[in-house]
């Protein structure tokens, strides 16, 4: 099998006494669209943290492309995009500028790839102001973009849809698709959401609590019954 | 390297701080020009005279007749008696202290800002350096690009220094070209007496010396660009370990406070002179005014304020590269 491009190994976050993540382990293949379902306050942007390496794990080790995060931390990020929780950037600066500050950092981005991005996410009219004017979906809009600026080989998405009208969570559901299955980029997005969940992943992990209750490819699910009865029997035990 | 400096350095300007504090310091030195030409243009009413060695004889005159007061505290005694020594010995030396023009100003500004004013002007800029991108949320950007989170709070420190000398440099330039409106820009060269040791309550004159004003303007902006420097430090640190830039500016603010009150009223609490809040009059060795605590000398001060700011810069790389991000 191929090298897994994500690997989370008995990893444990606690914070003072509370355990927050309790021993988790599951790894996301080459071009697998993958999801983290849970309801809020599971722990999915706790170990989406992890493994941007925003926190360090109490326990255990995560890999991205076989590098450890927190030993390699360089390696290990430099093809990650990323939105962790909201898609915060600079409202004091205007879009291009935030754009221009993540290039700058990761190196390898030229003008073509900005303009290229920033037709791609549909901000070519707004992207000379201030990123304060924007409305919440524009902000989505420019966290994506900055997400997928230097053409990472994993995309991570926390809760990537909230703040999106339909047409938006559409489009972004083919993008995400498209990347995954024609460039082979490795996609990893959390949601409470589960039918947004049952269109967009080839395979899930439920989590609850901190735990991981079940990890299924999509086809093995959608068989016997549709997802959402089957998450609620799986979290009802 | 330099791309993150340049980044960090988009970001002050976009958060228009520097303007601000420009603005500020220039609305200040308005005020205070106005308010000396004013106090220039009343002692000459008063004394019907343009000569400054009259001006300089009343004056200890006048500080004589109120050291006459029975109502005034010992501390401040030795302070104006230490004043009246020095302004005898201007006057023996037939050396007009404050010479009318644009660099006395300057001096006479530095002065009395590099306890207080320019400590703050610098803390509005340091004190959300770090804190700011965690309250809105883009350290998480900022901190899963693949760049070590030292070089990253590096390229901060390193644009904190770039804005305190360009703080300290534009209130050279404004207090310059402001005050010389009034007084004219001449005086570059006007000899300054430095070099009075205070022992013992007693003004020594043994080791003064006289330097032109320029040079003596360069020494007095050294050691103000020195303390904004440590003040930026300390206030770079807080700015690490709390979330909240209010916070942080509120603990600094505090402590800068308390350091002008305590400088005024420590002198029987010997351990006070640790605290880097009573050292931050450093320009006061050079005017030779009595220290806060007996014994404190530049030499002193330098190395307190040195030793909080190696501190606190340790403690800030040491903290960042390891905290947990929320
Ligand atoms: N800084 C923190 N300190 C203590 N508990 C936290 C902290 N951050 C999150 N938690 C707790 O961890 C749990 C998981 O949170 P989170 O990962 O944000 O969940 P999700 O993203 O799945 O909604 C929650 O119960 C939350 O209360
Ligand atoms: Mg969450």
């Amino acid at each position: 099998m191929e090298r897994a491009t994500v690997q989370f190994d008995k990893v444990t976050k606690k914070i003072g006494k509370k355990t927050i993540i309790d021993e988790i382990s599951f790894s996301i293949a080459p071009g697998e669209v993958f999801g983290l379902l849970g309801p809020n306050g599971a722990g999915k942007t706790t170990a989406l943290r992890m493994l941007t390496g925003l926190m360090k794990p109490t326990k255990g080790d995560i890999r991205l492309c076989g590098y450890s995060i927190q030993k390699d931390f360089e390696k290990a990020i430099q093809h990650v995009g990323a939105i962790i929780e909201n898609p915060d950037l600079y409202s004091y600066l205007t879009g291009y500028q935030n754009l221009i500050h993540f290039a700058r950092m990761s190196g390898k981005v030229n003008k073509e790839r900005l303009t290229e991005i920033i037709a791609l996410v549909g901000l070519a009219e707004a992207i000379n102001d201030k990123v304060k004017t924007y409305s919440l979906g524009m902000r989505q809009r420019l966290g994506l973009a900055q997400a997928l600026l230097h053409s990472p080989s994993l995309v991570v998405l926390d809760e990537p849809t909230n703040g999106l009208d339909p047409a938006g969570i559409g489009e972004l559901r083919q993008y995400l698709k498209k990347i995954a299955h024609d460039e082979g980029v490795t996609v990893l997005v959390s949601s409470h959401l589960l039918s947004e969940m049952e269109l967009l992943c080839d395979g899930i992990a439920i989590i609850q609590k901190g735990k991981i209750l079940q990890i299924q490819k999509m086809q093995d699910i959608v068989k016997n019954s549709t997802l959402e009865e089957h998450f609620l029997e799986v979290t009802d035990r | 390297m330099i791309n993150l400096v340049f980044n960090e350095i988009t970001k002050l300007l976009g958060k228009r701080r520097l303007l601000v504090v420009t603005l500020i310091m220039a609305m200040l030195m308005a005020v205070f020009t106005y308010a000396q030409a004013k106090e220039i243009e009343r002692t000459r009413e008063r004394l019907g005279t343009e000569d400054w060695r009259t001006t300089l004889q009343q004056q200890i005159i006048d500080t004589q007749n109120r050291l006459g007061s029975t109502r005034i505290s010992d501390e401040w005694r030795q302070t104006l008696q230490i004043r009246i020594a020095q302004q005898q010995y201007y006057l023996d030396n037939d050396i007009n202290p404050a010479e009318p023009g644009a660099p006395t100003f300057l001096r006479g500004f530095i002065e009395n800002s590099v306890q207080l004013l320019l400590p703050l002007m610098v803390m509005v800029i340091a004190a959300d350096l770090v804190s700011s991108e965690k309250s809105l949320g883009t350290i998480k950007l900022l901190l899963t690009r693949p760049v070590k989170r030292w070089r990253i709070l590096l390229s901060k420190y390193i644009t904190l220094i770039l804005a305190v000398s360009f703080i300290i440099f534009i209130f050279g330039l404004l207090g310059y070209l402001i005050s010389g409106l009034v007084f004219g820009y001449k005086g570059w060269m006007a000899p300054v007496i430095s070099g009075f040791v205070v022992q013992g309550g007693e003004l020594d004159t043994a080791s003064t010396f006289i330097i032109p004003q320029w040079q003596y303007l360069l020494m007095a902006f050294g050691l103000a660009w020195f303390v904004s420097i440590v003040v930026g430090t300390l206030s770079f640190l807080l700015s690490v370990l709390v979330r909240s830039t209010a916070a942080g500016m509120g603990i600094m603010l505090a402590a800068l406070i308390s350091g002008t009150i305590l400088s005024n009223m420590v002198s029987s609490w010997e351990a006070a002179k640790y605290l880097f809040m009573v050292n931050l009059n450093i320009t006061s060795y050079l005017t030779g005014q009595s220290p806060p605590i007996e014994g404190m000398t530049l030499g002193f001060s330098v190395t307190i304020l040195t030793i909080w700011a190696a501190v606190a810069l340790f403690l800030s790389f040491f903290v960042f590269t390891r905290q947990d991000v929320y």
